[in-house]
Parts: C-alpha cells; sequence; structure tokens
C-alpha cells in the first residue's frame, strides 16, 4: 500500500505550511507577552514615585474618584480598573498592601475603592464562570476592603462551587472580619488537607479574634475537627481557656490527644503541666512523643513535690520502648538543668536497659557539642 | 539629632532580595529622613556595610547567597562593623525565628507585612540610641 | 516503469521469479511498518504535547492563586527528608548541601549519605559544617550495605550525614530511608540544583488530591549554559555547545510534554532519579529500592504502582508541571552515549522484571497502556526506526521505490518530527518562557529544526547498543564525569 507520489507531496507541503504556522506563532506570541510586560513595567515605575508620597506619614492624603491628593494637591490620576493597565495598577497596590500593615494600608484600599477597582471585583463575583468568580474571591482578598465583606459572605454561603467558596472564606479571613470566623471554620472541614491548610493558616493568621470559635471547635464530634482546631490553637499561642484542650488529652482519638499534648506544650500552659504529665501513660506512642516534647517545652515546675514527678516522668520516658520517646525524654532532662543532666548522667551509667544508657548519652553528647560551639561562638565574638 | 542638614543625616544599609519590599522599605526609611543604601542580597549587604559604616542595618532573613542571620552574625564577628546596629525586618514571625535573629546580635525584630510608621518609629528609637 | 527500475538493479534484473517478487513485497511491506510506525509514534508525542498544553494552563492558572509560599509556612503540612546520595562529590558537595539548607519549607532534613566515596566528600562536610559523629541507631526498615556512622551538627540541626561503605546509589538511597525521619523523603542528586520552592511545589498534590498519592515529580532541565552561583541557578541561558542544546530541547519535550501527559492519563511510570518525591511507608513496604539493577529509579515507581494496584487502592502518581531542579547534563558525546546506553538498559530491566503487569486485568490502566508504551514506543523504538533508515536506501537502491518517493517519504517523516519538536517549544514558551532573550528563542527553534537531522538517530543508535548490551547482560554504570559548578560559573 506504498504512498502515491501526489499523496507525499500534498502531505509533505501541509505539514510544511503546519510547522510555519506553528513558527509564526510562537513569535506572535513572544510579541504579544513581551507588549505586556512593557506595560507592566511602565505602570510600575510611574507608580512607584507616586507611592512615595503616598506612604508619606507627614503628608495630608485624600483621593476624590480617580485624582489622588497629596496636602491637596493633585499629583496622579489613577487609571480605570480592567484592561492590561487597570490590571498592573491594581496588581501593584495588592502586592503592596500585602507587605504593609497598620494605617498606610488604609491609604491604599481607599485609592482601590474609590477608584473603582473594589466595584469591579465584586461585579465580577456574579460570573457565570468560576474561575472568574474565584479570581475575583483572590483580588477582593487581597484588596483588603471591608465593602466587600457582605458580597463575600454571600458567596460562601451559595456559590456551587466548593473551590470558590474557600477562596471566598480565605478572602475574608484576609481582610480580617469577624464573621469571617465561623465561616472558615465551616470551610475547615474541607475533604482535601490542601484545603484544610489553607483555610488553617487563614485563621491562625487572624490570631486572638479567632480564639473562642477554635477552643470550641476542640470539642466537636469531628475528630480531625478537634484536631485541627488544637493545631491552629497551638500556632496562634492561646493565652486562656485551656480546658478544652486539657480534656482533649483523654479525647478516644490518639490522633487529638497528641495535638493536645503539642498544643499544650507550644502555647506554655504552665497550668496544664500537671495533666500533661499524666499523659505520659498513653498507650499510642506518638503520644507519648508528643507529650515529651511539650514536657520540654513547659519546662521543670519550681514546687518541688511536683519538680520531682516532673523528673520522674521523664526518666519513665528513657525506658520506653520507642526510640523516639526515649530521646525526647533525654533532651528535655537536659534543658532542666543540673539535676535533669545528673539523672541523665547516672542513667547512662545505672540504667539496666541499652537503649535508655544510649539515649542518655546522646542526649548528653548533643548538649556538650552544643555548648563547646556556643562557648566557640562567644570566644570568636570576644 | 539635625535631621534635615544632608551631612548629618543618618545612613542605613537596607538588604532584601524582594525589589518591591525593598524599595518599599527604602522609600519608607528615607521619609524617616535617613539617607538609605539597598543590596540585593547577603553579599551585597555586607560589602556595602564594609565600605560605608552606616548607622544602621535593616537585613532581611531569607536572601540569596547569605542569609540575614548570615550577614548579621559576620558583622558582629568584624571590629570593623560589630558597633552597627542591626535589625530584622522579615516574613519569619515564629518564636524561634525572633530568637535565633536576637541570638545573631540584632537589636530589633520586625516582622512582615509591617507597618511603615512603627518601622520609623523603631528606626528613630534605634538611631537614638546611638547618638 | 517496472523495467526501467529493474534495469537499475543488475541484482534483480529479469528474473521474475517468485522469489524475488515475494522479497519485494516484503521489503516494501517493511518500509510502509517502519515509516507508519515512525508517524504513529510521533503523532502520540504530539498528542502528548497538546494534552500538556492544556494542563499546563490549568496548572499555572491554579499555581499563581494559591500563594503556596504562604500556605506551606505553616506546620500543618508534613515534613520532608531530602536524600542525598553522594560518591566522590567533592567538588560540589558542600555548596548543594547549604543550597539543599537554604530550600523553603515549613520543616525538611537534609540526609547527606556518604557512599563509600573515595575523595575528601565526607571531610569537606564535616569541616564545613561542624559535624559531629553521634552514637545514634536507627531501624535497618529497608536493606542497606552497613554504616560506618552517623554525623550532626549543633549549628545545622537540619543537616544528618550518613557514612556507610560503598554500595552503590540504590543502596545508598536505602540507607537514607532508614536514616531519615519525616513520613515523606525526597530524592536529590548530589550534583542537582534545586528551586527554592521546589518542595513546595510538589509536595502539594500529595494534600490536595482525595485520592492517595505515593508518588510526585516535577520538571527537570539542563543547567549547562546557566550562571550558576552558590548552588542555585541566578540567571537561565543556553550553553554554546551544540550538544548541550540538543539535550535542552530534548529535555523540554520529555519533561514538559511527556511526563505531564502520562500524569493526566494516571500512567506515569517514571520519576526521574534526580528529583522525586515519595510517600516513605509506600516505599518502605515494597523494599525500597532494588540493588540489582541500573534502573532503580524508575523501578521503585512501578514497584509502588504495583503493590497499590494489587492492593486495590485508589492512587495516583503525579507530575508537577514545575520546574524542581536544574541538572548539569554531559558535555560530551561519549559521556552522553554512556548515559542514554545506561538509561535504555535500565528501561528493558524494568520492564523484564515486571514483565507480568503487561495486558494484566489487575493493573488496569498501567498494564494497558503505561507498560506497553514503554515496550512498544521507548524501547523498541531505536530497533525499528534504525532499521527505517537501512532498509529505506535498500528499497531505493534495489529500485523497489523511486528516489524521489524514498526522499519524500524520508521528508514527511522528518518534517512530522519537526513539527513536534518545534511544538515542545511553543509549549515551553506559552507557558514557563524561561528563556526571555529573542536570541534564544530563535536558537531552540532553530535546534529543534536540526535536532531531526542527526541528533535524534544518534540518540536512537545508543538507544540501541543499551539494548543490545542489555541482551548481552552487562550492568555496569556508565560511569559520568562531572565537571563542579563553581568552575562553570567562573567559566561563563
Amino acid at each position: 500500500m506504498s504512498l502515491e507520489l501526489v499523496t507525499l507531496e500534498l502531505v509533505l507541503s501541509s505539514l510544511g505550511i503546519a510547522l510555519a504556522s506553528l513558527v509564526l506563532f510562537i513569535m506572535t506570541m513572544r510579541m504579544y507577552r513581551e507588549w505586556r510586560a512593557a506595560v507592566h513595567v511602565h505602570v510600575r515605575e510611574s507608580m512607584t514615585g507616586v507611592l512615595g508620597k503616598i506612604l508619606d506619614t507627614e503628608r495630608a492624603f485624600s483621593i476624590q474618584d480617580r485624582s489622588v491628593l497629596i496636602d491637596g494637591e493633585q499629583i496622579y490620576t489613577v487609571p480605570k480598573p480592567g484592561g492590561p493597565v487597570g490590571d498592573a495598577v491594581r496588581e501593584f497596590l495588592v502586592d503592596h498592601l500585602s507587605f504593609i500593615s497598620g494605617d498606610l494600608r488604609g491609604r491604599l484600599v481607599t485609592i482601590l475603592e474609590s477608584a473603582g477597582y473594589v466595584a469591579a471585583s465584586m461585579r465580577q463575583l456574579r460570573s457565570r464562570l468560576g474561575e472568574t468568580r474565584l479570581k475575583a474571591c483572590m483580588m477582593l482578598g487581597g484588596m483588603h476592603s471591608r465593602i466587600a465583606i457582605p458580597a463575600l459572605i454571600e458567596i460562601f454561603n451559595d456559590d456551587p462551587d466548593g473551590k470558590v467558596r474557600i477562596t471566598a472564606a480565605e478572602a475574608l479571613g484576609v481582610v480580617g472580619a469577624e464573621p469571617a470566623v465561623a465561616h472558615l471554620l465551616k470551610a475547615l472541614r474541607d475533604p482535601t488537607r490542601f484545603q484544610q491548610v489553607r483555610v488553617a493558616e487563614v485563621l491562625a493568621r487572624m490570631g486572638m479574634m479567632a480564639v473562642p470559635a477554635l477552643t470550641a471547635a476542640v470539642d466537636d464530634d469531628d475528630v480531625r475537627m478537634s484536631a485541627l482546631a488544637l493545631d491552629i490553637l497551638a500556632d496562634i499561642g492561646w493565652m486562656s481557656d485551656f480546658d478544652p484542650a486539657v480534656r482533649a488529652l483523654t479525647h478516644a482519638s490518639p490522633e487529638v490527644r497528641a495535638r493536645a499534648a503539642e498544643a499544650l506544650g507550644r502555647a506554655g500552659a504552665l497550668e496544664a503541666t500537671e495533666a500533661v504529665m499524666k499523659a505520659a501513660a498513653d498507650p499510642a506512642w506518638f503520644v507519648r512523643v508528643r507529650v515529651m516534647k511539650a514536657l520540654e517545652a513547659l519546662g521543670a515546675p519550681r514546687e518541688r513535690s511536683q519538680r520531682a514527678r516532673y523528673l520522674g516522668t521523664l526518666e519513665q520516658g528513657l525506658h520506653d520502648g520507642v526510640w523516639w520517646v526515649r530521646q525526647h525524654a533525654a533532651e528535655a532532662l537536659v534543658k532542666v538543668g543540673e539535676d535533669g543532666r545528673r539523672l541523665l548522667a547516672r542513667a547512662m551509667i545505672e540504667a539496666p536497659d541499652s537503649p535508655a544508657r544510649r539515649a542518655s548519652v546522646s542526649a548528653l553528647q548533643l548538649h556538650l557539642i552544643a555548648s563547646a560551639a556556643k562557648s566557640r561562638k562567644t570566644a570568636i565574638a570576644r | 539629632m539635625q535631621m534635615d542638614e544632608k551631612e548629618s543625616r543618618p545612613r542605613v544599609v537596607i538588604a532584601d532580595d524582594d525589589p518591591d519590599i525593598r524599595r518599599l522599605v527604602e522609600m519608607t526609611v528615607t521619609n524617616a529622613g535617613c539617607d538609605v543604601t539597598v543590596a540585593s542580597d547577603g553579599e551585597e549587604a555586607l560589602e556595602r556595610v564594609r565600605e560605608s559604616k552606616p548607622d544602621l542595618v535593616i537585613l532581611d532573613v531569607l536572601m540569596p547567597r547569605m542569609d540575614g542571620w548570615e550577614v548579621a552574625r559576620a558583622l558582629k564577628s568584624d571590629p570593623a562593623t560589630r558597633e552597627v546596629p542591626v535589625m530584622f525586618l522579615t516574613s519569619r514571625g515564629q518564636e524561634h525565628d525572633v530568637l535565633e535573629g536576637f541570638d545573631s546580635g540584632a537589636v530589633d525584630y520586625m516582622v512582615k507585612p509591617f507597618s511603615p510608621r512603627e518601622l520609623q518609629v523603631r528606626v528613630r528609637a534605634v538611631l537614638a540610641k546611638r547618638q | 516503469m517496472m523495467a526501467a527500475l529493474f534495469a537499475l538493479v543488475p541484482l534483480l534484473v529479469a528474473d521474475e521469479a517468485p522469489i524475488h517478487l515475494l522479497l519485494r513485497k516484503i521489503i516494501l511491506a517493511f518500509n510502509d511498518v517502519v515509516f507508519f510506525y515512525v508517524i504513529f509514534v510521533d503523532s502520540v508525542y504530539l498528542v502528548f504535547t497538546l494534552m500538556a498544553l492544556a494542563e499546563v494552563r490549568t496548572y499555572l492558572r491554579s499555581r499563581d492563586k494559591e500563594r503556596l509560599e504562604q500556605i506551606f509556612r505553616s506546620r500543618l503540612v508534613p515534613p520532608i527528608s531530602i536524600l542525598c546520595p553522594a560518591y566522590n562529590e567533592g567538588a560540589t558537595i558542600v555548596e548543594s548541601v547549604r543550597s539543599l539548607l537554604r530550600l523553603k519549607y515549613s520543616k525538611h532534613e537534609v540526609v547527606v549519605i556518604n557512599d563509600g566515596s573515595k575523595d575528601q566528600t565526607l571531610q569537606y562536610l564535616i569541616e564545613a559544617f561542624g559535624m559531629e559523629r553521634l552514637e545514634f541507631t536507627f531501624e535497618n526498615s529497608v536493606k542497606s550495605k552497613s554504616v560506618r556512622g552517623l554525623y550532626a551538627s549543633p549549628r545545622y540541626p537540619k543537616l544528618i550525614v550518613v557514612d556507610k561503605e560503598n554500595g552503590g546509589k540504590a543502596d545508598a538511597l536505602n540507607a537514607g530511608i532508614n536514616a531519615s525521619r519525616y513520613p515523606l523523603f525526597c530524592t536529590v542528586d548530589a550534583d542537582a540544583l534545586l528551586e527554592e520552592d521546589a518542595l513546595l511545589h510538589v509536595v502539594k498534590p500529595m494534600l490536595d488530591r482525595t485520592k492517595f498519592v505515593p508518588v510526585t515529580g516535577g520538571i527537570i532541565r539542563a543547567a549547562n549554559g546557566c550562571r550558576v552561583i552558590k548552588g542555585r541557578v541566578e540567571a537561565v541561558g543556553l550553553p554554546r555547545r551544540p550538544i548541550e542544546i540538543f539535550q535542552i530541547v530534548e529535555y523540554m519535550r520529555a519533561f514538559l510534554c511527556g511526563r505531564t501527559a502520562q500524569s493526566a492519563l494516571n500512567v506515569m511510570l517514571i520519576v526521574s532519579g534526580a528529583f522525586g518525591l515519595f510517600h516513605k511507608a509506600t516505599a518502605k513496604i515494597v523494599g525500597g529500592y532494588s540493588t540489582d539493577t541500573v534502573g532503580e529509579d524508575k523501578e521503585l515507581v512501578v514497584k509502588i504502582v504495583r503493590y497499590l494496584k494489587e492492593q486495590k487502592r485508589e492512587y495516583e502518581v503525579l507530575f508537577v508541571p514545575q520546574t524542581v531542579c536544574w541538572t548539569e547534563v554531559p558535555a560530551t558525546w561519549q559521556t552522553l552515549g554512556r548515559q542514554r546506553n545506561r538509561w535504555h538498559r535500565g528501561m528493558f530491566e524494568v520492564l523484564l522484571k515486571h514483565k507480568d503487569l503487561f495486558f494484566n486485568r489487575t493493573y488496569g490502566r498501567v498494564g494497558w497502556f503505561g507498560m506497553p508504551y514503554f515496550l512498544f514506543i521507548e524501547a523498541i523504538g531505536p530497533i525499528v526506526e534504525l532499521s527505517g533508515y537501512i532498509i529505506l536506501p535498500l528499497a531505493a537502491l534495489l529500485g523497489l521505490l523511486a528516489p524521489l518517493n524514498a526522499f519524500l517519504y524520508t521528508m514527511c517523516a522528518v518534517v512530522f518530527g519537526i513539527i513536534l519538536s518545534v511544538s515542545s517549544v511553543l509549549l515551553e514558551e506559552a507557558s514557563f518562557h524561561r528563556y526571555p532573550r529573542w536570541k534564544e528563542l530563535l536558537t531552540l527553534n532553530l535546534y529543534a529544526v536540526l535536532e531531526n537531522f542527526g541528533y535524534r538517530q544518534l540518540t536512537l543508535w545508543w538507544r540501541l547498543r543499551g539494548t543490545i548490551d542489555w541482551i548481552r547482560g552487562q550492568k555496569q554504570w556508565g560511569a559520568q564525569q562531572r565537571q563542579g559548578f563553581g568552575s562553570q560559573a567562573k567559566a561563563a
């Protein structure tokens, strides 16, 4: 079935044409890209000079529609939203909003509101394309405008697309809207870990505002929920109401118990030391590891009988069946100070089981190396 | 402290690898009445400090070539530059990061996103202490 | 016309015996088979390219919205152990480790495995990082040669060095798996230059998929010609030597187009040894790396996929169309030839070892598409295509095919190949756009055309040699000579 000459010629020429148009297409794409980049650079350059004046705390700032006034004098007209120029302006301002906080941030937000950028993104929230709505949510979060809060809440409640809903919740968190906490907690139930992490990160950034709702979530029936709530609380470093976390130390799920120990340690919940010590007898080894770490973070109590029990708990940990637990127990003992290290030194020589001896050796060794390194460092500094 | 006289304006070196942040910090510190020299990575920062003997260095932690902590340590170990106060302005805000920052010899530590107003106040405070 | 043709070729003149007719028919038929095979293979790649284009665009759109960096500062992401086997890497090891320590991730450790180096690799590490020998012991959950010592440093708590007897790369990686602490491990070649956010991008699919993701990988590019300072690619550029530019175009095609499409079809079976992220528990269950093959990186993925299929678990092996690392590609024809030879032998070894996967219902798409793809397109490709280069001139010489026809045949195949090469450049331009200068774009296009005249055939030849060597049962590694990145940076 060898091909005819004519067919071959035909095939070859059409292939040639395809190739030529391909190359042409690449070149056109490159030219378009360069044009966009040029617009971008131009906008950035013109805005940078203006930004310096806008952020000058000594000068009075105001804005009327799209005119920026400094000390009552018009210095800049913000381009209309949309198009390559508008996009570049918005991107520039959003970028800078993410770097700064405090009242000067307000100046930039006002510009975005007054020049119609917020309104333009809010219009996009009604788009039929999920992609566009998602992008609009992102942008509204980035613009930090409180005007958009009701619209974002609406999207969070009603949008058919799960990804868009989460992005709306995230935007609410970034804007720092109090009602967002409840919505974010709902969003935390998302099935994928990645979305959970995204939402958790936003909650952690909201800080103290989110603490009451999170401590309540520790008692949630959903195991994953209480574990996540504990994780986020640990990140925020909450200061009061440790009771739910202490209760979680005896939760049915080892995952939750481990998280509770870790969170209490990271929060430095000294009043929970006793409860954490009790958790050292946990059947799950990874809970015991976290308990040892938490004890290390909490430090040894001053009061004598409590201190003795604290040291006793760690010494028990030295004889644990699991390497990790032994290691962390030993490391915590090193941190206790002289009496802890004495205890370790004794365990190193006298402990009946070799794992305990080895853990003691390596912890002491690390301590010696570290302190030697520190004294070397100070010697150099001197 | 006469800030408006050109010769007596305090000199500050700023190092950050993100050009936008660098410019923003530069503006803020210039608005606070300082002469600013910028560097885009750790090594360059070290060089700038060595040649200009500034009154303050503001460092980012995560920078290419040499991170902020390394720069601070290098400055502290060199007798010629160990008197120069170092301040960190970084997105790493966890406790151990802050501790590591102070451990490497910093006098102040600020976490991004930062308030330009607060940065100005802190810069002025550090400079006043030096006078 | 027939008579005229026969007059040209004394061999077949006049004799119209059936045997000759049959021979002619066979040669012509074979010729067609080869032609359509080549067209078919290129079409498969072209379809892959189109799929990749769609896939990459979607990926980039969503990536820009996610601000990964902020999210991954969270402690909630799983920590990663980076395993970096080193054998006689003294020239580059310290810089490599420094750049690994600097990666952007909330929690990672770097495990360097000194595989019984004969040079100063271990000493350099000890001096540069203030490593101290420790009395740690760890569980030997996968087999490896005996470990001589474990080193840690108080100044660099993220770094661990395992010193062991020489046992090859697979063996070293196994020791690394044993010594690592975290639930995920990432294998990295000692001379690979990682992008700062590489870990963020490859770990993401493990978190955002509802199915289990045991393995992910990313795009690997050729670092030749880039400005490399202190273990980091500072400026992307093209090298001067043609051999290196050819490989850059080739990597674009293989990684950007091929792997992205395979991943979209969930039949991906190759994750490069230079950079891959694995779920440790699963890798342990299948016994870690096999030490009896030169394609241990490919083989581990096949083993994992196989295990999961047997367990009837839903999984996805994913490729992230995101540049994760840069690696120095061979700069001499000799080393390049040896490398390709080794790769091809590795592929055959893996295919043979897992031959029961073929067309086996248990293994679903992997058995019906993934494995056959590797056998019929990747593995035997060189044999078929190269025989075409013999049979076509032969047919023309024997007068079975008009010279013009033969030429047009060849041109069709070649132009189709060029279209394929150029479209991978298009994909690069439409997505990552790493070569910003016009001159570079033109050079890439030029080489995309040129690679079809000689380079393609040369790689086929090496792969054919690999096939032959595999049949002969040779197994030694082609030792690759490396130049230090430091010296290259100076030269650039």
